[in-house]
């Protein structure tokens, strides 16, 4: 004879396994795709845009991202973070406070704080924010701007009072 | 090994003085805004370098593509300054208006058509104080590819990548006018160890 709430209870036991297991896997899975402190940011409620993602358009929110995956258009996130992993592939510009690339950005940078382009990281444009660090290895082919110019002393002024008008004496005889 | 040779052995990986890039550098006011390129490829160095300075430090990364641009193939003034856009850029910034423009030694590694193309490239760029800074090897030998130059606490660290030489174009001041016209020398000062240190500016 068929005990029927038998059966249910097995099936509900086995159900209950094997999304924990899912859990399991899913939490390893993340940690392993993040390096340290990003995978930290991550578990602690940064937003993630997976690796088999694409997007198209504008990106907007109040918190941290983290992409691993492929975006088009403009990121802006005042006051959060933003985080390119290795795998992921921006062209976008991005406006956020703190922007850190580790994988392929083509765009330019507004970081309210800094701008950090890790070793892995490959970036082509321009930036501006207070801090910029470029680890070794890192490639970036742009410009970079501390303070804008608005920010600064307006008007430019010739810098060479002191260099005009010397003279080539020391110059090696041909 | 000729002698040439173990000169250029034994400038691989070490610290230089270079008063006019020093000279240059005091001379960068910390108060007004300035428009910097340098052609070596991004580091920390030359952020770390020019980040007192009110300014927007232009880095093409450009090294190597300049390098790779030959006047046989590009055989006309259009097609020059084509290789020159796509390699240099300025990324999308038509109004960068440079007012010194750091080329270590890269003149001595082009030829002299393609150095012409590229002052003229950066012509629309500068100003009429404008400043370029360069090295010019004076030896019958030098480094087969440009140096890693590093600009810290008052001197140049200079890092060879290999230790194999070529002929060295030794240009001299003349040709130099040539190449890089509407620029002339402003000063130059022979350093110990047979590069020529060069400021130019244009009159």
């Amino acid at each position: 004879m068929i005990d029927m709430k038998q059966i249910k209870e097995n099936v509900s036991s086995k159900i209950k396994n094997y999304q924990a297991q899912e859990e399991t896997d899913f939490t390893a899975r993340e940690a392993r795709s993040f390096s340290g402190k990003t995978a930290t940011e991550n578990r602690t409620g940064s937003a993630s845009i997976g690796a088999s993602i694409r997007i198209k358009g504008d990106v907007t929110g109040d918190e941290n991202l983290i992409i691993q995956g492929q975006v088009e258009g403009t990121i802006r996130l005042q006051g959060h973070n933003v985080t390119i992993s290795k795998s992921g592939k921006v062209k976008a510009n991005i406006d956020a406070n703190q922007i850190i690339i580790e994988g392929t950005l083509e765009g330019d940078m507004h970081g309210d704080e800094k701008v950090i382009i890790r070793e892995t990281g490959h970036v082509l444009g321009n930036i501006v924010a207070p801090r910029v660090t470029l680890e070794d290895g890192a490639m970036f082919k742009g410009s970079i701007e501390m303070e804008p110019r608005s920010a600064a002393t307006p008007g430019k002024k010739p810098m060479t009072p002191s260099m005009t008008g010397k003279d080539t004496s020391e110059l090696k005889s041909a | 090994m000729s002698l040439a040779n173990q000169a250029v052995k034994q400038e691989a990986g070490y610290g230089m003085n270079s008063p006019l890039l020093s000279g240059l550098l005091e001379q960068i006011s910390e108060q007004d805004y300035h428009e910097i390129m340098d052609v070596v490829p991004a580091n920390q160095g030359v952020i770390d370098l020019f980040s007192r300075f009110r300014c927007k430090l232009y880095l093409p990364g450009c090294l190597d593509a300049l390098r790779k641009l030959d006047s046989q193939v590009l055989d006309t003034p259009t097609k020059r300054q084509r290789a020159l856009v796509k390699t240099i850029g300025l990324y999308k910034n038509k109004k960068a208006s440079l007012d010194v423009i750091l080329l270590w030694d890269l003149p001595n590694y082009l030829d002299k058509t393609i150095l012409s193309s590229l002052v003229e490239y950066l012509l629309p760029h500068i100003r009429k104080q404008t400043l370029i800074h360069c090295y010019i090897h004076t030896r019958q030998s030098m480094p087969a590819v440009p140096g890693n130059y590093r600009y810290i606490d008052g001197k140049v660290y200079v890092h060879h990548p290999q230790a194999e030489t070529i002929t060295c174009p030794a240009y001299y001041q003349e040709v130099l006018h040539r190449m890089m016209a509407p620029f002339t020398v402003q000063r130059s000062i022979l350093l110990s160890n047979g590069l020529q240190e060069y400021v130019l500016h244009t009159r």
